[in-house]
């Protein structure tokens, strides 16, 4: 670069240079989505998804479902409800509006997810495409990301569209802003998550069909199965340490709520429900304080966060865990 | 001219099976190879490890100076690969496969329409454009796939049975196209075991046989290099004397009475050089045995064939 031109910012062909460092937030953004928009296994997914009759009966489905479903909770309220305490009929249906339609919108995004990631790259092994694509110059990380994205774009269009049914509930009131758009945000991560476990498992199977069978087992195993195991055993630990419980150090105490805790953040089913819960009894959205004891009866101050706050950083890392190795077993068979 | 692409000592095992046994050549460029050898001799496995696809158990394939094993980027940019078997996006129209692959191969979205109305102009595919991949007829869907290894302008290409199955037609189109594209300076590794197909385009053969390169070099080197040479003598009589005079000449290896008639035709397999093959026509003619024809017969790359591959398969 010669002196004259020291002071201009390099243009980025095809958004192949990597980020300059002085770049600032919302210039780094801009190169970000351009470089999502030129990736080109994102245009040929979502291109190829949108063309089949299959994208537009899913939201046609998914609304009709949501609707009715809405609309059932709406007369079953209006039939039964009275007011109760400070609680109005009118706050009473915009939370029995949200928290349904909410649950069943989880219910899509668990069990949607997968299926737009499970067959992505051993559908690619079957059809025979996989090796002209390896042959290509496009980077490992672009092709998983190309299609981890593009699956993503998807859900979070069904995410969109219910929105509108959801926001019914602002009308009625007993719902905030603040929790619907925590609500949203739970969605996104739940999507991201069960997307990279399809997109992960995809690379490993040689057929859809099996990495189908195993993403879905696998989901199961994390929203239902680990729940299980983790109500079991914290039953039989309860009953173990019941008496016990004063006689422990406020460390192990504090390490206890700790490690249930987080397992409990790992469950989207579970994290929904505790963040209101939590939400209603500290009156907090993020973070406050409970007492420990020690044995000296000693009162320890210990600092708990909203399970919302711990399922969005599990969420990332957990599906950045699962990215990095589907590019690395990609990248050992790509030589 | 100089080597680009070039194997040494390429051996690669699946299990203890040895699919590829210690393949070392060199081709030129600008040169059409011709890989060939019966199924399951090797050819598909010596390609995927050229492509990128395949790590070889030991030795190298170099592209350009690049080595498949340390360079993979270096040789893909070189390389347009098309394989035996390959799959198409079936919701995709003709432009935007073809739009598709020139972006995984970084070029610029500018460049990529009018080089796509190129492409499709040479495999003959622009009354397609707008259709449906799937729609395609076979031979259809090879010559768009030959489009595909062409986006990034490779100097090289491999092309695994790029004419199977296709019906004579879509064949010939294929060799013509082929030998555009050796026109334009690519140079062109295929395979086939279709010997008349390779027999007619290529510069440089490889005879490939359970793993081993039995036979490499133009098709005149490698039958120069056979053993045997074979004339054709006509007689209108004596044949029997004929026949004792010719296998009496020291090489002469094996003599068949070919037609009968009112000329007799002798096939007569010696080994040895133009004085010999004088020699036999000189001891006829001087035993009086009334020689009417006397022509050297081309041996035929068929011929060649089965002389140096003797029907293993691995």
């Amino acid at each position: 670069m010669s002196e004259g031109q020291a002071g201009q910012v390099s243009q980025a062909p095809e958004g192949r240079t990597p980020a300059n460092k002085q770049a600032s937030w919302p210039r780094r953004l801009l190169r970000w989505i351009e470089r999502v928009w030129s990736n080109p296994i994102v245009f040929k997914e979502l291109r190829a998804r949108v063309r089949g009759w299959r994208a537009a009966v899913i939201l046609i489905a998914q609304l009709v479902v949501m609707s009715c479903f809405a609309s059932i909770i709406y007369y079953s309220v209006s039939e039964s409800a009275t007011s109760m305490g400070s609680v109005t009929v009118g706050q009473m249906m915009g939370q029995a509006l949200f928290y349904s339609t909410y649950m069943l919108l989880l219910v899509v995004v668990v069990f949607l997810s997968p299926a737009f990631t499970a067959g992505t790259i051993s559908g690619e092994r079957e059809r025979k495409t996989l090796d002209l694509l390896i042959t290509t110059l496009i980077p490992t990380r672009s092709l998983v990301l190309g299609k981890l994205i593009s699956a993503l774009a998807y859900m979070v269009l069904l995410i969109l569209i219910a929105l509108p049914i959801q926001s019914l509930a602002l009308m009625f009131g007993g719902v905030t802003l603040a929790e619907m758009l925590i609500g949203t945000l739970i969605l996104l991560v739940t999507a991201l998550v069960m997307g990279s476990v399809g997109v992960f498992i995809s690379s490993l199977m040689k057929s859809s069909i099996w990495s189908t069978v195993l993403t879905y087992a696998t989901i199961l195993l994390m929203t239902i199965g680990l729940p299980i195991v983790v109500s079991i055993l914290s039953g039989v630990l309860a009953t173990m340490f019941y008496d016990h419980f004063e006689e422990m150090s406020w460390v192990s105490q504090a390490i206890l709520i700790y490690t249930g805790g987080f397992l409990l953040c790992t469950n989207p089913f579970a994290v929904a429900v505790t963040s209101k819960l939590v939400e209603d009894a500290e009156d907090t959205l993020f973070f406050w304080t409970t007492q420990v004891y020690s044995t000296q009866g000693n009162a320890h101050s210990i600092l708990l966060v909203s399970p919302w706050v711990v399922y969005v950083l599990y969420g990332i890392a957990a599906s950045a865990v699962l990215i990095a190795c589907t590019v690395l077993v990609l990248r050992r068979k790509r030589g | 001219m100089s080597t680009i692409i070039e194997l040494r000592n390429l051996t690669h095992r699946y299990g203890s099976l040895t699919a590829v046994n210690d393949i070392s050549l060199q081709i030129e460029e600008g040169s059409i190879f011709g890989f060939i050898g019966p199924n399951g001799a090797g050819k598909t496995t010596t390609m995927r490890i050229l492509a990128t696809l395949l790590r070889p158990t030991s030795g190298d394939a170099r592209v350009g100076g690049c080595s498949a094993l340390k360079d993979p980027r270096g040789v893909r940019q070189q390389i347009g690969y098309m394989p035996d078997f390959f799959g198409v996006y079936n919701e995709m129209t003709v432009w935007e496969y073809l739009d598709f692959f020139a972006a995984c191969y970084h070029i610029p979205a500018s460049r990529r329409r009018g080089m796509i109305d190129d492409l499709l102009q040479l495999v003959d595919l622009e009354h397609r454009r707008g259709d449906y991949v799937d729609s395609l007829s076979r031979g259809m869907k090879q010559r768009l796939c030959l489009a595909r290894t062409l986006a990034h302008d490779p100097k090289v290409l491999i092309l695994d049975e790029p004419a199977s199955g296709l019906d004579p037609r879509a064949r010939i189109e294929i060799r013509e196209l082929l030998r555009e594209l050796q026109a334009m300076g690519k140079t062109i590794f295929f395979s086939s075991h279709i010997l008349l197909e390779v027999a007619e385009i290529c510069t440089t053969i490889g005879i490939i046989e359970a793993g081993k390169l039995v036979a490499c070099g133009s098709l005149d080197e490698i039958q120069s290099h056979q053993h045997a040479r074979r004339v054709t003598i006509s007689v209108t009589g004596r044949e029997e004397q004929a026949l004792e005079l010719v296998r009496s000449v020291p090489g002469v290896l094996d003599v068949q009475v070919a037609g009968r008639g009112e000329r007799i035709a002798l096939q007569v397999d010696f080994e040895g050089g133009d004085d010999r093959q004088a020699a036999i026509l000189a001891r006829l003619v001087q035993s009086g045995v009334p020689v009417v024809g006397f022509e050297e017969a081309k041996i035929e790359l068929e011929d060649v064939f089965m002389q140096v591959t003797r029907g293993i398969v691995t």
